[in-house]
């Protein structure tokens, strides 16, 4: 196994993930959202921060009005100038539209091609084809044609049942292992869930995207996994070679949302990434941890960060950029400390797990009282599905839980 | 007993002061308090600040309600209709270890505190700050 890389999924106010990266060396690229940051600015990132980032072109809602994503001449919807971008769009068109993508990429010597995808509700027999004929054929062909020696990353959307219905994950595998082109997947996953339920805690979709996750690296795929949270800690186990931190929740979790018409959303509360509960804790809660708990400080990682929000005078708001850098700082410190063979990763999730139990049940006994989103219901279901996994591949498994 | 949380609070509402300030007239009360952690049913303040969450029956969901309200209130308690009452006496621990308050209300409408944790300093003195700022402008 290698040392599992932490992408930057930037996303509003990417300049945070620009400061983290390069000022607090932390991180090892950016993952380079046009939503979020219009193309001269794009341009105007150092050569040193491009050649280890990827773009991400965008495309998961071609007509989209976004005034960012429209400043790229290659965005669908800029390039058609009105025209519906579908099986109907010219052949000519499509092979135009992807050139100008591909050469985009180049000319910015970006570490990677990203072949971009279509977002889809419902995955259906000839979606497949759809997107081979209208986005994945002519970037190929791009790609060849511009002579682009720079390893490809396809785009793929994962949804609920692709990963548990067997057929449908046969399929998308079959898929996305079809093109000798592709070096690798830039994998996101769709998991739909209440706002309130903070992490994934189905244990048959986390084994199953564990198992995916090793299929794609036994088709000699890398996989780079976008728009992951705290998940992207467990899902290591099964050895992508990036995960992503985010700052915003919108860049910890796809919704299509952020891409169409901006609406309006109600304003989160701020949390605080505890590394010791791999959970998000609700901000209100941490003057009543530092009061009723008394190992309360061991829950946080003491960085930079940490000291300048328990200053009284600090006011928590989740705007603010503070706890964001902290999680950035916190939790690649923790990817980076995994080991890179299985057993000792396993071992290593493992014992974290576990240690995050203990500490959510000395929480409880103490008298703080958590909320669902910050709590600790998901860790027992993340240990089940690390077990499970481990199981899968023949690791040798610790029963003290 | 009640059919609704509303129902139950409307009852019970006149009975709050005698039960909490025992009857001190320059009780302040608000309901439905917006702009902090949560949103308490009722807030009653004198010298000191008491927040009330009502349930009809889910004990676990007031206790994590009535918990949050503790960053700005002196007491917080939970106040359940009598009929599920004793669900919640049976993990009376827990809101001893929170140091969160239990009652109910009785079908005249008075207010019977099994567990009172007294008052304790609220945990963050923003959120202190922000209640007595709302009732200031409420009671402007």
């Amino acid at each position: 196994m290698e040392r599992v890389k932490v992408m930057h999924q930037c996303g509003h106010n990417t300049k945070w993930n620009i400061i983290s990266f390069i000022e607090d060396k932390i991180g090892d690229g950016l993952i380079i959202s046009p939503a979020d940051l219009e193309v001269n600015k794009v341009n105007d990132l150092p050569d040193s921060v491009k050649s280890v980032s990827y773009f991400d072109p965008q495309y998961y809602l071609p007509t989209s009005e976004k005034k960012k994503l429209n400043s790229y001449p290659f965005f669908p919807k800029t390039y058609l100038e009105g025209r519906q971008y579908s099986t109907q769009l010219s052949y000519k068109c499509r092979f135009e539209l992807a050139k100008e993508c591909v050469q985009y990429q180049k000319n910015n010597n970006y570490k990677y091609i990203v072949i971009p995808t279509i977002y889809e509700e419902n995955f259906i027999d000839n979606t497949y084809d759809e997107l081979e004929q209208l986005i994945i054929t002519p970037f190929i062909d791009a790609i060849s044609r511009l002579q682009c020696n720079k390893p490809v990353l396809l785009t793929a959307m994962i949804n609920k049942n692709q990963l548990i219905i067997d057929d449908m994950n046969i399929q998308l595998l079959n898929f996305l292992t079809s093109y000798p082109e592709i070096d690798g997947i830039y994998l996101i996953p769709i998991i739909q869930r209440d706002v309130s339920q903070k992490r994934i805690s189905d244990i048959n979709l986390l084994f199953s995207l564990m198992k995916t996750i090793n299929a794609l690296k036994m088709a000699d795929l890398e996989v780079h996994l976008g728009y992951t949270d705290v998940e992207g800690y467990l899902l290591t186990i099964a050895g992508p070679n990036s995960i992503s931190i985010g700052a915003y929740e919108n860049s910890r979790r796809f919704d299509i949302k952020k891409f169409g018409q901006k609406g309006r959303t109600q304003q989160p509360n701020a949390r605080l990434y505890s590394n010791v509960l791999l959970q998000w804790i609700d901000t209100d809660y941490i003057d009543s941890l530092f009061s009723m708990f008394k190992k309360a400080n061991e829950l946080f990682e003491n960085n930079e960060y940490l000291n300048l929000m328990l200053r009284t005078s600090y006011n928590w708001h989740f705007t603010k950029k503070e706890p964001y850098m902290h999680y950035f700082t916190s939790f690649s410190h923790q990817v980076y400390s995994l080991h890179n063979t299985l057993q000792e990763r396993y071992n290593d999730i493992y014992k974290t797990l576990i240690n995050a139990k203990q500490y959510f049940s000395e929480i409880s006994e103490s008298g703080v009282v958590l909320d669902a989103p910050s709590s600790g219901g998901h860790i027992d279901k993340w240990i089940t599905a690390l077990n499970r996994y481990a199981t899968f591949k023949g690791v040798r498994i610790n029963v003290q839980n | 007993m009640f059919k609704t949380e509303a129902e139950m609070i409307q009852l019970s509402m006149s009975n709050l002061k005698k039960t909490f300030f025992d009857n001190d007239e320059t009780v302040q009360i608000i309901q439905e308090v917006q702009g902090l952690f949560g949103i308490p049913d009722v807030v009653l303040k004198a010298d000191i600040i008491i927040a009330v969450e009502y349930k009809l029956s889910n004990w676990k969901k007031a206790l994590i309600q009535a918990f949050r309200y503790k960053n700005f209130a002196h007491a917080s308690f939970v106040i359940l209709d009598k009929d599920y009452y004793h669900r919640a006496t049976k993990n009376i621990d827990s809101f001893i270890r929170s140091k969160v308050g239990l009652g109910y209300v009785d079908e005249t409408g008075d207010i019977i505190i099994n567990y009172n944790p007294g008052i304790s300093k609220p945990f963050s003195s923003r959120s202190l700050e922000r209640i007595n700022h709302i009732f200031e402008t409420q009671f402007a």
